[in-house]
């Protein structure tokens, strides 16, 4: 059961993504990711808000990034994120060395154009939660080779 | 019981955000500590809920970043007790989204306790969260949920 | 100072309260001075010890101020300047009375009295009274000072003395201090007890603060210590919490060890050193161990709110304490605010304003004021904006006899922040719905309401702009209405009351009123800088704009950035300085009353620009009018138009432009290219204009004279072009360019002389110059080569074109980088009038150097046609030797005659390093031809009846392989020489020679064509000629010769030749003949063997053997010859 709730996200995502490609009209790389990403951002907020209803009050921006990386991947992508670095000054680089909507996709390069169109709705996700959470910041995401992939995540700081 | 009810939106780094994004749709519907949401027993006496609740996120801001700072707190999202007047006890609650709540009691109705009040929390925050992932509702805005406000019309019934 | 001192904290409690006051006239101004200055003295040093007296100024207390004095030291007045000025000692004495009135409510509490008279003349100091110094010079300062630390000291030696009196007092005088809500007599007889040792209590209370007062507060808190300990045993909670709050203050000012630095600090006479003998401290009963209160150590900061919190709590059961009580608690506020402890201190605060006390309304007012200050003071912003407000509303309280409406609005403008309000919002996000709408509604209407009660309505409309303005979104339509009703009254008063400038009166001044952008009123949308029109717009020539790229603009970026900055941006228009640009705009009124804007311009930097202003008045919800707002640049540079200044109601707003007003938002920062200014040419001509339908919708002005031609094709007219210079400087630089949307052709249609037109400039303003254009009918046919056969097109249709020439013109100076350009259209239609057709090429076998070339003449139109033609020398075009045709034909209207030319024929011109590769394709060689022969011959036809006469041209010959045969010269020449001598077949008959002599032939072979030929044979053959005209080659015996008649020549290359010679004899009389020929061969063998193939083998493709060109003479087909050329007519000779 779990299984299918996952690949039912799996494929809903695939078919977004591909709804966003084809839509009529012009449509520049740039625009979908854009729309992806934005869409990400909604439901991000939205799911942050369901998540953090019974969790304790997060002490500090490291807590809040703690807490992506480990409850609400866990939740969304059934894994904890496998490595989080920062300079403690705003930038937090999360590695996930196994990413669930890259796993269907073939190893190695062959697709790695085509990967940001699959991470800017997570990237999405994880800037609507944060923003929900209070931080404003930039999250864009870089793949290496299939399925391994990173987030960056940029504070602005003020 | 309570003789107001008032949820306030959350306040965002704006200029942080511009420098980013240098985008401004996204962020127009997020009022800087926006009353989404305000109820009173008697609607005369509205106003001075309002002052009531305004002049209480002086409280609620302090206490958040007092006890955020303070590790050692069991960090909960209720914060008590604001601070009592006369007439009335003004409570505060804090979600992790960063939007608050006020109840407002009247100082006579001792049968209320702290527990009581907590409870009393909790129940609009699970209505609030609700309302928040129902597809008709864009953050930010005024909430004007049917179901929300019977959660709220439900604390503020006399018993 | 009222009743009630809400600016109280504990350190106060170790100040000595000096009041100052003015006598005689010395003036507000005058005064103030000299009260800040005296006040900056807040400390004072007592000599040879450690310690130091605190130092309180006051300006006014009321009688009332000093009723807790007894139980609260530092609450009385203990001494008392009087600020005055004479110019003569004798005046000095006319103070006294006033003197006397300020002292009398104070009398009996006052330690001392001082009047320091200030620019009195003389010096005489026996005359004065002793209360009296006189401070002279013109920096007084010293002589303030001496004369304070001089009043100071005996203040504190009166203090000095009434402590040390105290310490020592004997336990059984001591009398019991009353406070002033403590009317009751204690019944002393039935509990003595307890009387005594309030009493004692109360004393000791009374001495402590006599020390915090001489500034020994270690003594002070001990005294305190051992007060508490008896009042708390005689349940005296009045004083028990006096005595606490004593122990807080001096533990305070124990704790507080840092000293204020700009504190100015006066040092005491020694002689009023205090002769601290160390006094042994009174023992008053035994129900007290005193010992362990010497020297206690402070209290913690823990142990001082404990205790404060008690006093407070006791103060509140206490009946009629509230003024202490009330005190107490912003004492206890500030003490938590200096703590950090916020939220307490809030709390304190709060219940500060909820004692139940009665004040004035003036207290009232300095109390809600002093909690806004406290609130401020804690970071509760928005409790601080609350209480602000409250006490605005209180300054108009009804009770008040004369409100006080200034205070009111000074206090509303400082409530404003509370509410996150800022008239000045320039480091706010725009348009950010920031705060609590419900109640910044409600403070600014306040805010408006109290303006117009200050009799300012500008300030009101200020106001009510800024609050439809900012909280637009939250307004009712009725609001809205309801205050433009009022706006509009507030302006009309405006306008009553002289220019809104002239009104700015000192209220606004000290207000320093910031206006807000009118950025809603009107809104404004779709901004865009428009081009100036086609014929006004400066076009920068393209070889500036490619090197524009290259140098650095007034910005320092990388490179890298640079480029992709300028891929985003695209151009930005350009203007012409002193000429009118404009911007449009659409506006928006969204309120729901009539919008009048009387003025709108544009604003703008970078050069020096003159804005005109626009006048607008909006219906209510309306919108969008389309704004044209026009400036004119009188300098050059990149102008930036930064927004737009909008006069709204009276009041002058300036909106910077962001990208939302914009049209495309890539479009930001606005830039306009202001070019230097430049003349103006309008266009005209005396061609006959026919229509004038634009022949562009989207530009009309693009081409205002629509001027129509009809020619027949191959005609030509000339017209005449007017330029006349109605701009301001002079035009040095013309540039004509003719194109049409219609083809590439109309550089076919127009020309002009381009001597000419130099010749005209420049043209200076107000002149105006012709100039002549030809306009000539060409011929519709393609161009290019042979490929465009399969084009379709009607060679007999009637054609045309809409040409539109360009005359790019500037100055002299400015002429490599911008111009302007004027646009005259000519629409000209082409009607056929001679057509060539059934062209036909063939060669004269009499005339190897030329060939005939003839073709149908058709009359196209229904008019007779007079016709002839004209044939160059293709060879030698320089040569002006034109053959004309001595008849003139005639062809009748829409017939055709066959027109016969002799053409020479001609090779292409040999490249000279020629190589196998530059030969010319076949396609390329047929349109050379072509070409060639299209120079060649010249068509002239005339129409008398018309009165038209035009050129035509054979453009439509399309060469086959056949005419191209017929066209090129033989490729292989001969020439012969006999007997070294040249001989001509042509000229000569035939050469006599005698019987058996040596004739020497000598045969050149020349390659004359472009191409390599060869193998080659050639071969020289002598014959009779018979009667039968049998050629009869078997001549044996009758001729033999030596060398070789047969030669085998490899590949003859373009241009080249070779030589043979060889000798006949003729060994008969009679005719002979010889003939020379030479034959192009494959090998012999392979010739043979390839019989059938051999023609696609061999070079040239398509002139196969069959050709009917080709020269048939050779009969020998041994080696299935290709080609053969002879050498003909044969050579003659007859021997003799």
């Amino acid at each position: 059961m779990a299984e299918s709730l996952e690949s039912l996200f799996d494929f809903v995502h695939m078919e977004i993504v591909s709804y966003f490609l084809n839509k009529p009209g012009k449509n520049i790389d740039n625009d979908v990711i854009q729309n992806l990403e934005r869409l990400g951002f909604s439901v991000g907020q939205r799911l942050v808000e369901r998540f953090t209803k019974d969790s304790p009050r997060f002490k500090d921006e490291l807590e809040i990034m703690k807490y992506i990386c480990k409850d609400f991947w866990t939740a969304v992508y059934k894994k904890q994120i496998d490595n989080l670095r920062t300079n403690h000054q705003g930038i937090y680089v999360l590695q996930d060395n196994n990413f669930q909507l890259l796993t269907q996709m073939s190893d190695g390069k062959q697709y790695t154009e085509d990967a940001p169109k699959f991470l800017a709705f997570p990237s999405g996700l994880i800037r609507g939660a944060l923003f929900n959470l209070g931080l404003t910041c930039s999250v864009s995401a870089d793949v290496l080779s299939m399925p391994n992939c990173k987030f960056q995540i940029v504070i602005p700081q003020s | 019981m309570a003789v107001c009810v008032a949820v306030i939106g959350k306040e965002v780094n704006f200029l942080g955000y511009l420098a980013v994004f240098f985008l401004f749709d996204e962020i127009l519907f997020l009022l800087q500590n926006y009353p989404l949401y305000l109820r009173t027993v008697s609607p005369e006496e509205e106003l001075k809920f309002h002052y009531t609740v305004h002049t209480s996120l002086d409280v609620v801001e302090e206490k958040v970043s007092s006890l955020t700072k303070s590790s050692n707190d069991p960090r909960e999202l209720y914060l008590g007790l604001l601070y009592p007047t006369e007439d009335y006890k003004v409570y505060g609650y804090v979600t992790n989204s960063k939007i608050k709540f006020v109840v407002v009691v009247e100082s006579a109705n001792t049968a209320l306790r702290d527990n009581e009040i907590r409870t009393m929390f909790r129940k609009l925050h699970v209505a609030y969260t609700d309302m928040f992932c129902n597809p008709f509702y864009n953050p930010g805005e005024n909430i004007t949920s049917r179901n929300f406000e019977r959660t709220v019309f439900e604390m503020m019934k006399k018993d | 100072m009222l009743r009630v001192d809400f600016g109280q904290s504990l350190v106060d409690h170790s100040g000595v309260l000096i009041l100052v006051q003015p006598v005689g006239y010395i003036g507000d101004k005058r005064f103030k001075a000299i009260y800040d200055e005296i006040s900056t003295y807040r400390r004072a040093q007592v000599p040879n010890t450690t310690r130091t007296l605190n130092l309180r100024y006051s300006k006014r207390v009321t009688p009332q101020f000093i009723e807790w004095g007894n139980f609260h030291f530092h609450k009385r007045v203990l001494g008392l300047i009087c600020v005055g000025r004479c110019s003569e000692i004798s005046e000095v004495g006319k103070l006294e009375r006033s003197i006397n009135e300020i002292k009398n409510p104070f009398s009996a509490i006052l330690l001392n009295t001082r009047c320091f008279v200030f620019d009195c003349k003389s010096s005489d100091e026996a005359k004065i009274r002793k209360d009296v110094a006189l401070i002279r010079g013109e920096d007084h300062t010293e002589d303030l000072q001496s004369n304070l630390a001089e009043f100071v000291a005996s203040l504190f030696n009166v203090l000095e003395s009434k402590r040390l009196s105290k310490l020592s007092e004997k336990i059984d005088k001591i009398t019991l201090i009353q406070a002033p809500v403590e009317h009751e007599v204690f019944g002393g007889e039935n509990d003595n007890r307890t009387s005594k040792r309030r009493s004692i209590g109360r004393s000791k209370k009374y001495t402590g603060d006599l020390c915090m007062l001489a500034g020994v507060p270690q003594d002070a808190l001990s005294q305190y210590l051992i007060a508490g300990e008896h009042l708390r045993a005689a349940s005296d909670v009045l004083w028990l919490a006096g005595a606490l709050e004593g122990q807080c203050a001096a533990s305070v000012v124990l704790n507080t060890t840092e000293i204020e630095k700009d504190v100015k600090s006066l040092i005491l006479p020694t002689e009023c050193a205090a002769n601290s003998v160390n006094l042994t401290i009174n023992g008053l009963g035994n129900d007290v161990d005193e010992t362990k209160f010497i020297k206690p150590k402070p209290l913690s900061e823990e142990e001082i709110v404990e205790r404060l919190s008690e006093a407070l709590r006791l103060y509140n059961k206490v009946k009629g304490a509230a003024v202490i009580e009330t005190e107490a608690n912003l004492k206890f506020t500030r003490l938590l605010i200096t703590c950090k402890r916020r939220v307490e201190a809030s709390i304190a605060l709060q219940n500060s304003l909820s004692v139940n006390v009665s004040l004035t309304e003036q207290e009232k007012i300095q109390r809600y004021s002093t909690a806004a200050v406290l609130y401020d003071d804690m970071g509760f912003r928005r409790k601080a904006g609350f209480f602000t407000r409250v006490a605005a509303m209180q300054c108009v309280s009804q009770h008040l006899p004369h409100p006080l409406w200034l205070l009111s609005y000074k206090f509303l403008m400082s409530a404003l922040e509370g509410y996150r309000i800022y008239l000045d919002q320039k480091d706010v996000p725009k348009d950010l719905p920031n705060g609590w709408p419900a109640l910044q509604i409600r403070l600014l209407n306040e805010l408006i309401y109290t303006a117009r009660r200050l009799g300012d309505p500008l300030l009101a409309v200020r106001h009510v702009t800024f609050l439809l303005h900012t909280v637009h979104d939250h307004l009712s339509d009725e609001e809205k209405k309801e205050l433009s009703v009022l706006l509009e009254n507030s302006t009309k008063q405006c306008a009553g009351t002289g220019s809104p400038k002239e009104k700015d009166n000192n209220k606004m001044d000290t207000l320093d009123m910031a206006t807000i952008p009118f950025t809603r009123m009107p809104l404004v949308r779709s901004f865009k800088v428009h081009p100036l029109a086609p014929h006004l717009k400066p076009v920068v020539k393209k070889s500036l704009v490619d090197s524009d790229t290259a140098p650095a603009g007034p910005f320092i970026f990388s490179s890298l950035r640079r480029n992709v900055k300028q891929a985003k941006k695209t151009k930005n228009t350009t203007w012409v300085c002193g000429d009118l640009g404009q911007v449009s705009l659409d506006v928006y009124n969204t309120f729901p009353f009539e919008l009048k804007v009387s003025k709108m311009i544009l604003c703008a930097e970078g050069v020096e620009f003159e804005p005109f202003p626009t006048c607008l008045s909006l219906p209510p919800k309306t919108g969008p009018y389309t704004v044209m707002l026009l400036g004119i640049p009188h300098s050059v540079g990149q102008l930036r138009i930064t927004g737009y200044t909008v006069t709204v109601f009276g009041v002058e707003s300036t909106c910077k432009l962001t990208k939302e007003n914009l049209e495309n938002q890539e479009d930001f920062p606005v830039i306009v290219d202001v070019v230097p200014p430049m003349p103006l040419l309008q266009v005209s001509t005396a061609l006959p204009k026919v229509r004038c339908q634009p022949p562009d919708p989207d530009a009309p002005q693009s081409a205002p004279l629509v001027t129509a031609v009809t020619l027949y094709a191959g005609q030509s007219i000339k017209g005449t072009v007017t330029l006349e210079n109605i701009g301001k400087l002079p035009v040095e630089s013309l540039d004509i360019t003719v194109s049409s949307k219609d083809g590439e052709r109309a550089n076919e249609l127009f020309s002009f002389d381009d001597k000419e037109i130099t010749s005209k400039l420049p043209v200076l303003p107000g002149e105006s110059t012709d100039i002549t254009v030809t306009i000539t009918g060409a011929h519709h046919f393609p161009q290019g080569t042979e490929s465009s056969e399969n084009l379709s097109y009607d060679p007999e249709a009637t054609w045309g074109l809409t040409g539109a020439i360009q005359f790019r013109y500037s100055t002299a100076a400015c002429s490599n980088n911008v111009c302007r350009k004027a646009t005259m259209a000519i629409d000209v239609t082409v009607v056929p009038s001679l057509l060539c057709e059934n062209y036909q090429i063939i060669e004269l076998p009499s005339d190897r150097s030329h060939c005939l070339l003839m073709f149908d003449a058709v009359n196209k139109t229904s008019n007779d046609m007079e016709f002839s033609f004209s044939v160059q020398n293709g060879n030698e075009p320089n040569i002006e030797d034109e053959v004309f045709t001595d008849a003139v034909m005639n062809i009748q209207g829409n017939d055709k005659n066959r027109v016969t030319i002799n053409l020479p024929r001609f090779a292409l011109p040999v490249a000279d390093n020629h190589s196998e590769q530059d030969n010319y394709s076949d396609s390329q060689r047929r349109a050379e031809y072509k070409k060639l022969v299209f120079d060649l011959v010249k068509l002239h036809w005339n129409l008398p009846a018309c009165r038209a006469a035009g050129s035509g041209y054979v453009d439509n010959l399309k060469l086959d392989a056949d005419m191209m045969q017929a066209l090129k010269p033989d490729p292989i020449t001969f020439g012969v020489k006999i007997n070294g001598e040249v001989y001509d077949n042509t000229a000569s008959s035939e050469i006599k020679i005698s019987l058996c002599t040596i004739v020497d032939v000598n045969v050149e072979v020349s390659n004359q064509s472009d191409e390599p030929h060869g193998p080659l044979l050639l071969t020289i053959e002598p014959y009779q000629d018979q009667a039968s005209g049998c050629p009869v080659t078997e001549l044996d015996g009758k001729v033999t010769w030596t060398g070789t008649l047969q030669l085998d020549t490899p590949k003859l290359l373009p241009g080249k030749s070779f030589c043979h010679s060889c000798s006949l004899v003729f060994l008969y009389a009679g005719q002979f003949m010889v003939s020379i020929s030479c034959t192009e061969t494959a090998s012999e063998q392979t010739g043979t063997s390839h019989k059938n193939t051999a023609s696609g083998v061999l070079p040239g493709k398509d002139r196969g053997s069959d050709s009917k060109m080709t020269i048939p003479k050779e009969e020998n087909l041994r080696n299935c010859v290709k080609k053969s050329w002879t050498f003909s007519p044969p050579i003659k000779i007859n021997v003799v």
